[in-house]
């Protein structure tokens, strides 16, 4: 099935198999490996990625259902002479121990403050609910937000 | 470089004031983490590679009668079957001993066992290859409890009986002890199976190069211990083999036993049999079922104590409930044996610890390693003590703690004052008499919620004691560009301890951490350094880090001082300048002290090496010192329980840790909340269950680990500085430690809120609403 | 994943005819109860019929009186939207979603198609009086989410053109409760309380709870029958609980066993319902 989508703001168009899932066309086909795996089922939220604006589990989504859409993937966010904030303030927090699962972090991040939601921690708290951090960044992840927020 | 220069140096070096060492420091590797960049082992694959996976037994004890791959051999896309037959070298994958075949032989000892390897073109080839291979399996009496296992009639799981360790101590006369205690308590502990789940699963990559060698790049914490099984099951010779430890997303104790082997040793076959790369991994499931476990453990703790709190007696019996296979469960009971009385000076100390072989799930080493097991029992017990002798917990720790002068339970002196600090600033940090009034007012006029507030305290042996030989080596190269490259067989994957190696490395070399580079460690390009555990990276590596720094010093201080026209001891490293002190304008830059010495021919590459003095003591006793030093440590928990639902909210955790010397605060910081936030779960949700042998608990469906909303809001914490003896600096152990303490913390806190003592884990829903309704304090609307 | 062949439908029609065309033919809405299924074998798949093409699935009407939501709405999409007079309601479902990332996937056809207890939705459109409307080769018909959620298992060859709802709830007050642990989908109740008080006498109430009888969410008629009609002051919170506790058979796991369940969730509905009733 002939798939057209954009990554990170390019068109990408790819022939993907009735069975095969979004992250691992992003991976395997279109190389963007910041898209992880963790447990296949939604559960972990290591395959987070934005489809259209939205937070999604890739793994969930079989490949055709992209099509047409938008996605970004973590490469698509700031770049190392050019930081994203939430990538400048999870640095300067210490929110990165093991990092496998800050590709999603940031981009979690990103999305609370494109919807203006960054400034509260609750809703910040509760939008990082679904991804799971076994080495504990969560409450560092609060803080890079909140710095990210203020602008710093 | 003979140790007394080492030390020297590093007087040197903890003189003056830091200028990277403590300050605030970015990650080495935290910019390829929010970049996204491949890092990680299936990031780095650069062709399509063979797919492979185990069969595996759904039986906890059967024999093996019969295999047929036949049905399997002729799915499509299943290129590949292998049994024990096929292993060209020898069965061997354990971590430590040599008991585990890699594939059963002709017995089966623990669900998911590994029978057979099926390797194919694709995932789902080889799944449907799995589920076409046919094994006749006889099943035969298992056991699951420790105690019965020891009993003389139990099934034999291997050869020499089940008991693989007793540990013992025998301090002073606990009977004189208990004859003359006013008031004697008598509890027992148990906390569950649980799991350390590392979010990347375990995976392997292997590919043969064109000279006949295997190049495996894989996720674990011991490139080394993987290295020797595989080129063992291989049987090639050890220049055949080249083991690579990529970026590792979490290790926690199980990617230092034996999952990362399996995988490398299934990919290499795969890779060496079929001469083309092979892609080893597991589902999240199959990842849970198979990678050791933290140990269950049950504990009876009998204490005597005068009437004004002193403690005069303790007996504690363990029962470490292993896997079938050893793995690591003889180490983590002398552990967990030798720490039982918690942080307490007690005159007569009686403790027998048994690690025993059951057809339970595979366990082995488990961040904390028997400590956080032996702290719930020991603390949870001083609490109750505390409750029976009516006195405030901290007052009756403070009586007891461990002092400048104080013997342990194994008679060893402790010469710092670490644990007096860390009590001291985490009773006023968290406010500890005002909160604790305040909570039990709230507790009398409130009727849905209780709130508490508990307490715990911990040492921590440093480093590797009694587990086994404790060295480190590091290799340090400088290039023309003044740019240090660092090689360790030492591994980072989430601990920050390299960073914290890089930045002993800036230190003593006066530059800045950015130009220390790391290189992945390398079986081909470094000499086994011991494993990446026990929490002795930036202990026993920072030694090894500073002695390779001194060694290039040895090498660039002469060139620089004739330069420079000063002597050798007026050299100051900083700045990425070398100068003169008191004499700043007579300098040179760094870059171009190391061209001057590159241009003369020399070689700017070292090894710095350490090795932690042995350590003694008296098996049948247990007396004597096994480590070289004590980490400390208070955490102070709040917690709210609500006596509708039985559920616990921890509102607040006060952690203070003597870590030594903090070389990487920022590090710390997470590592102290990460490490809290773990705890948290096994506290209150973390249980590994297996009915009959068989794991009911797969998958983050089964196994609950703790989301953001879990965690506490507020985590205040305070590091102490108490010099330890052997550590880079005087650094203290610290990459496990923070999960040692939530357990019996936050027991005691849920305890201060309810009323009475819970003592098994997890202090989950269900189990306080039964407490609840026996105390007839269950909220009824 | 296991192969499988598609089929992309662009009306219900079509999509009905695939359904019915044999065995191992599925309907995919948002998928996050699907895929995973089908990854672990649990479920044989030969033909996934997409419904995120069939326009008439994402449609949110007001139809007099009523409000229809169609079956590939999602989660997300419900509480943005908010379409009928419970928002608060909504809004306590958004926050206690086990993972705010999968609302973005889960979509209300998937949620009353599972019938299960993992679906917070459930007992808010029960209480919210849902009447689920099926396209079928017959044609359309519409059935009350009760009887839905009474006789069918998941995954039939009908398919979930969406749900009609009240839209007027003028005086009633509505509150919604949940406990779960982790990502759990499981939780240890959710519970779902309304009431209409006038003249201190309670006009009309719902109770509708995650485990009315194993995994199967209900609306616990005994127990609104039980209090409707009473005064306010007159409802006493133990009958309630003793009520909901002989209406409900709740499944137990190795999390939560059912006695705890049944426990806490009758003290959470008496707790929940003298709220609502303001006593």
């Amino acid at each position: 099935m002939m798939v057209e989508l954009k990554v990170n703001g390019r068109p990408y168009r790819v022939e993907v198999a009735e069975n095969e899932l979004l992250v691992d066309v992003l991976r395997y086909r279109l190389g963007f490996m910041g898209v992880k795996q963790g447990c296949g089922e939604g559960d972990c939220g290591l395959c987070l990625v934005l489809m259209n604006g939205r937070p999604v589990h890739s793994c969930l989504i079989p490949a055709w259902r992209a099509d047409g859409s938008d996605i970004v993937t973590v490469e698509g966010i700031g770049s190392e002479t050019s930081l994203h904030p939430v990538q400048r303030a999870f640095i300067d927090q210490g929110a990165v121990q093991c990092g496998f699962c800050i590709p999603a972090a940031v981009l979690i991040g990103k999305w609370l403050l494109d919807r203006g939601l960054a400034g509260d921690r609750e809703t910040v708290r509760w939008a990082y609910r679904g991804l799971l951090c076994r080495c504990g960044s969560y409450l560092r992840f609060e803080e890079a937000v909140a710095q990210a927020s203020r602008g710093g | 470089m003979d140790e007394e220069t080492i030390k020297r140096f590093e007087q040197i070096l903890k003189a003056r004031e830091f200028y990277v060492v403590g300050k605030k420091v970015a990650r080495v590797d935290a910019l390829d983490a929010v970049l996204g960049r491949p890092m990680y082992t299936t990031d780095l694959l650069t062709s399509k590679a063979l797919y492979v996976r185990a069969v595996r037994s759904p039986h906890p004890h059967a024999l093996i009668r019969s295999i047929d791959s036949s049905a399997t051999r002729s799915v499509r896309g299943v290129v590949d079957v292998i049994t024990h037959r096929e292993i060209p070298g020898v069965n061997d994958a354990g971590s430590l001993t040599s008991d585990r075949p890699l594939l059963a032989v002709d017995r089966v000892r623990h669900y998911g066992e590994a029978v057979a390897l099926v390797v194919g073109e694709d995932e789902v080839s080889v799944d449907e290859g799995i589920a076409a291979f046919r094994v006749e399996y006889e099943p035969l009496p298992a056991v699951f409890d420790p105690v019965e296992a020891l009993k003389p009639d139990a099934p034999r799981i291997q050869e020499q009986g089940n008991l693989i360790n007793h540990v013992k101590i025998r301090k002073g006369n606990v009977e004189e002890g208990f004859s003359a205690s006013d008031v004697v308590i008598r509890n027992e502990y148990r906390t569950p199976f649980m799991d350390g789940v590392p979010m990347e699963i375990e995976v392997a990559y292997a590919y043969p190069e064109p000279d006949g060698t295997i190049t495996c790049i894989a996720s674990m914490q011991n490139p080394f211990d993987v290295y020797n099984k595989v080129t063992k099951v291989l049987g090639l010779p050890p220049e055949k083999v080249r083991v690579i430890q990529a970026a590792t997303g979490g290790g926690f104790g199980p990617k230092s036993d034996e999952s990362p082997i399996d995988v490398a040793a299934y990919a290499a076959l795969a890779a060496y049999r079929n001469r083309r790369p092979a892609l080893a991994t597991f589902t999240r499931e199959e990842a849970m079922a198979v990678q050791t476990k933290r140990h269950s453990f049950r504990i009876v703790n009998e204490t005597g104590a005068t009437s004004d709190g002193r403690l005069l007696a303790w007996r504690s019996t363990l029962y470490l409930t292993n896997g079938p296979y050893y793995s690591k469960g003889h180490l983590v009971i002398q552990r967990a044996t030798f720490h039982c009385t918690g942080p307490y000076e007690v005159p007569n100390v009686w403790a027998d610890g048994y690690a025993v072989l059951t057809n339970n799930t595979l366990a082995g080493s488990t961040r904390g390693f028997g400590a956080p097991e032996a702290h719930f029992a020991a603390e949870v017990q001083m609490d109750v003590l505390a409750e029976k002798l009516g006195m405030d917990p901290l007052e009756l720790r403070m009586k007891n703690m461990l002092r400048p002068g104080s013997l342990t339970a194994t008679s060893q002196r402790i010469d710092d004052d670490g644990l007096v600090r860390c009590v001291e600033a985490a009773a006023r940090l968290s406010r500890w008499t005002e909160r604790r009034r305040e909570h039990e007012q709230f507790n009398r006029t409130n009727g849905r919620y209780r709130r508490g507030i508990g307490i715990a305290l911990l040492y921590h042996g440093n480093t590797l004691g009694p587990e086994g030989e404790d060295y480190a080596i590091v290799h340090l190269s400088v290039d023309e560009r003044g740019k240090v490259k660092l090689q360790t067989g030492l591994t980072e994957y989430g601990t920050g301890a390299l960073t914290s190696l890089a930045i002993l490395v800036a230190e003593a070399l006066g530059i800045d951490v950015k130009d220390v580079e790391l290189l992945r460690p390398d079986t081909r390009a470094v000499r086994n350094p011991g494993p990446t555990v026990a929490s002795r990276t930036t202990v026993i590596g920072g030694r090894a880090a500073l002695d390779a720094a001194a060694k290039l010093r040895a090498i660039l201080d002469p060139i620089a001082s004739e330069l420079l026209g000063c002597r050798q001891d007026e050299l100051v490293y900083r700045d990425g300048k070398v100068m003169v002190a008191g004499d700043p304008n007579r300098s040179i830059s760094f870059r171009e002290l190391v061209r001057r010495a590159i241009g003369m021919g020399l070689d700017l590459k070292v090894e710095g090496f350490y090795k932690a003095p042995d350590t003694k003591w008296d098996k049948e006793t247990g007396q004597g010192a096994p480590y070289n030093q004590y980490t400390f440590g208070a955490l102070v928990s709040e917690v709210e329980v609500d006596l509708l639902t039985g559920a616990v909210r921890v509102l607040r955790m006060t952690a203070v840790y003597d870590v030594g010397k903090a070389i990487n605060p920022l590090g710390l910081k997470a590592l102290i909340e990460g490490g809290s936030i773990m705890g948290l779960g096994h506290a209150l949700t973390e249980e590994f269950l297996l009915s009959d042998g068989v794991p009911v608990t797969l998958g983050f469906q089964g196994y609950s680990i703790p989301t953001s909303v879990e965690s506490p809001l507020e985590i205040v914490q305070e590091v102490v500085e108490s010099e330890g003896k052997i550590g880079a600096l005087g650094a203290k152990a610290m990459g496990e430690i923070p999960v040692v303490l939530p357990m019996a913390s936050i027991a005691n806190a849920v305890a201060h809120a309810i009323g009475y003592h819970i003592k098994e884990t997890p202090l989950k829903p269900s189990r306080i609403l039964e407490a609840l309704e026996e105390l007839g304090i269950a909220y009824r609307p | 994943m296991p192969r499988f062949s598609v089929s992309r439908p662009s009306s219900l029609r079509e999509a009905v005819e695939r359904l019915s065309s044999g065995e191992g033919v599925y309907p995919i809405a948002g998928g996050t109860a699907l895929i995973p299924l089908i990854k672990k074998g649990l479920l044989e798949v030969r033909e996934l019929v997409d419904l995120s093409s069939v326009r008439e699935l994402g449609a949110i009407r007001r139809e007099d009186g009523r409000v229809f939501v169609g079956g590939m709405v999602t989660h997300s999409e419900l509480v943005d939207a908010a379409p009928w007079g419970m928002r608060n309601v909504l809004r306590d479902f958004l926050r206690n979603h086990t993972s705010p990332h999968v609302m973005n996937l889960a979509t209300v056809g998937g949620s009353v198609a599972s019938s299960t207890s993992s679906e917070d939705l459930l007992p808010v459109l029960l209480a919210a009086d849902a009447e689920v409307v099926l396209a079928g080769r017959d044609g359309d018909h519409s059935v009350s989410l009760e009887d839905y959620l009474a006789r069918r298992g998941s995954f039939r060859a009908e398919i979930v053109e969406g749900v009609r709802v009240r839209y007027v709830w003028d005086g009633w007050r509505f509150s919604f409760s949940k406990l779960s642990v982790s990502v759990r989908r499981m939780p240890a109740f959710c519970v779902v309380v309304g009431a209409r008080v006038s003249d201190q006498t309670v006009e009309d109430c719902r109770v509708a709870v995650a485990f009315a009888d194993g995994l199967r969410p209900g609306r616990l008629r005994d127990v609104e029958d039980a209090v409707r009609g009473k005064r306010v002051d007159a409802v006493r919170a133990a009958d309630v609980e003793d009520a909901v506790r002989r209406s409900i058979r709740p499944a137990g796991d190795v999390h939560f066993p059912s006695e705890y369940r049944r426990k806490v969730t009758s003290r959470v509905t008496a707790l929940m319902l003298s709220e609502v009733l303001g006593a």
